[in-house]
């Protein structure tokens, strides 16, 4: 299928535009990659925040009255988001409940990991600092949602693209392949000086398409009148050529034509009988106008001159006197 | 009901309003707690559950007004600045573990002086004018 070579416009612009859209993609990608880790830290840091926020009244009164169970189940609570690795709750400067998330390192052991701390302040005085929170951001948590995020990004991107990639590549085809490869079939069979035209394609009379095919039609038309005015000019010299043949072949003057040289190139019978030499058609060898039976060969020779120096006709009568014959 | 006869009503109901509003709150322990004086902050941990013990050593025993007497209210005011709505959610939390009870509530004002009277580390909050031999004012809550 000619259509979709590897030379075909359609394969050409897809080539192109696929290789565009990749291009574009892989640097939307690597955009959303490098956002999206930062954003989703501010995102998780955020939530922290937030947590902290909804529990910091609960985890003030169990500081303030040094209530392990109360702060366990707050810790509890807290590490039921997975984003919470780790919950460190002191008062007085004593840990008052350290919980983390199975198998994760707990305690100091998180202190690499990125993490919230808050002082927390007595319930009954705000001004007094009776403890503190200390809460770890699972790390990779927050990779495994950067990564889904990216990864929604990614095939989203591609969707998005390999749609209109696709819808690109169809309108092509449909709005200018396919006319073109119809223009080019008929083309191929058309024959213009019997008068036969492009057919303009289906939706296409007021478009570029259109206008290229009316271009066509009017070109194989003013090749068919040259063509047809060609033919007519030789049929004319045709006529002309062979009027004066018949004048030259049946004419009772001897006419010929020399070369500068005096090399005769053809004569007519009537020459041939005057001089005595053979007719045009059947000379094979090569004869001078000065080797003929005239009585003066230099007159002869004289008016080829003339004619030659004053490129005009000349014409004079010439006496021959053919060998052993009488002089005419 | 004559005009006259509204007027006074209205002066009956708002008077005690009036003068709780007025009341002179002072906290109070047994006066043989062998405690003199107890700062506020003190006395914020005995009634919130942080300490139960008198700085004397002996075991604190703090009593509340009942909910109907004005002076409970008055006297969370004046001590944490916070209603008995924000006290009540306090305990709500703290119930919930069982490490610390919320202060014993007396059945009257009369109660409240009774146990005060008779437990050597009851510690509670009366009106100035109800103070006795019986009991030791430590902290002047003023009005």
């Amino acid at each position: 299928m000619r259509t979709f070579g590897r030379h075909s416009i359609l394969v050409r612009s897809a080539s192109v535009l696929l290789a565009s859209f990749f291009l574009a993609g892989a640097l939307t990608i690597a955009a959303t990659i490098l956002v999206t880790g930062e954003r989703q830290h501010k995102a998780a840091t955020q939530h922290l925040e937030q947590l902290l926020d909804t529990v910091e009244s609960t985890v003030s009164v169990a500081c303030f009255v040094k209530d392990a169970q109360l702060a366990d189940e707050v810790a509890l609570g807290l590490l039921k988001n997975q984003e919470v690795l780790s919950v460190v709750i002191e008062a007085d400067g004593a840990d008052l409940v350290q919980r983390s998330q199975p198998g994760a390192p707990s305690g100091t052991a998180t202190a690499d990991y990125p993490h919230l701390s808050r002082d927390v302040y007595s319930p009954f005085n705000p001004g007094k600092r009776i403890g503190r929170i200390q809460v770890a951001a699972n790390a990779r948590a927050i990779q495994r949602a950067t990564y889904d995020e990216v990864r929604f990004v990614i095939l989203q991107t591609l969707g998005q693209l390999g749609l209109v990639a696709l819808a690109v590549i169809a309108v092509m085809l449909i709005f200018i392949v396919r006319p073109i490869k119809a223009m080019s079939d008929g083309l191929h069979h058309l024959d213009a000086t019997r008068g036969e035209r492009l057919a303009v394609p289906t939706n296409h009379g007021d478009t570029e398409i259109g206008r290229l095919v009316q271009d066509i039609n009017n070109l194989a038309g003013d090749l068919a009148d040259t063509l047809g005015q060609e033919r007519r000019l030789r049929l004319a010299k045709e006529v002309e050529e062979r009027k004066y043949h018949s004048i030259f072949e049946n004419a009772e003057t001897g006419i010929f034509i020399a070369a500068q040289d005096g090399i005769l190139n053809s004569w007519n019978p009537a020459f041939a009988r005057l001089l005595g030499i053979p007719a045009n058609s059947d000379f094979q060898g090569v004869l001078n106008i000065r080797q003929l039976a005239w009585e003066n060969t230099s007159r002869v020779v004289e008016l080829g001159l003339n004619a030659r120096l004053d490129n005009v006709g000349v014409s004079d009568d010439l006496a021959i006197r053919p060998r052993g014959g009488n002089r005419r | 009901m004559t005009r006259c006869a509204r007027l006074l009503l209205l002066l009956a109901l708002l008077l005690p309003a009036w003068a709780r509003a007025d009341a002179d709150l002072v906290l109070v322990v047994n006066a043989k707690s062998g405690v003199d004086r107890l700062t506020q902050e003190e006395a914020v941990n005995i009634f919130m559950g942080r300490y139960r013990q008198l700085p004397s050593g002996i075991p604190a025993v703090p009593i509340d007004q009942p909910d109907t007497q004005p002076e409970k209210a008055l006297f969370y005011r004046l001590l944490v600045n916070k209603d008995l709505a924000e006290i009540n959610a306090y305990w709500a939390r703290l119930l919930f573990s069982g490490r610390t009870s919320p202060p014993h509530q007396a059945k009257s004002a009369a109660e409240a002086l009774d146990l005060l009277a008779r437990q050597r580390g009851a510690i509670g909050y009366i009106e100035r004018s109800q103070v006795d031999a019986r009991v030791k004012i430590v902290l002047d809550l003023g009005r």
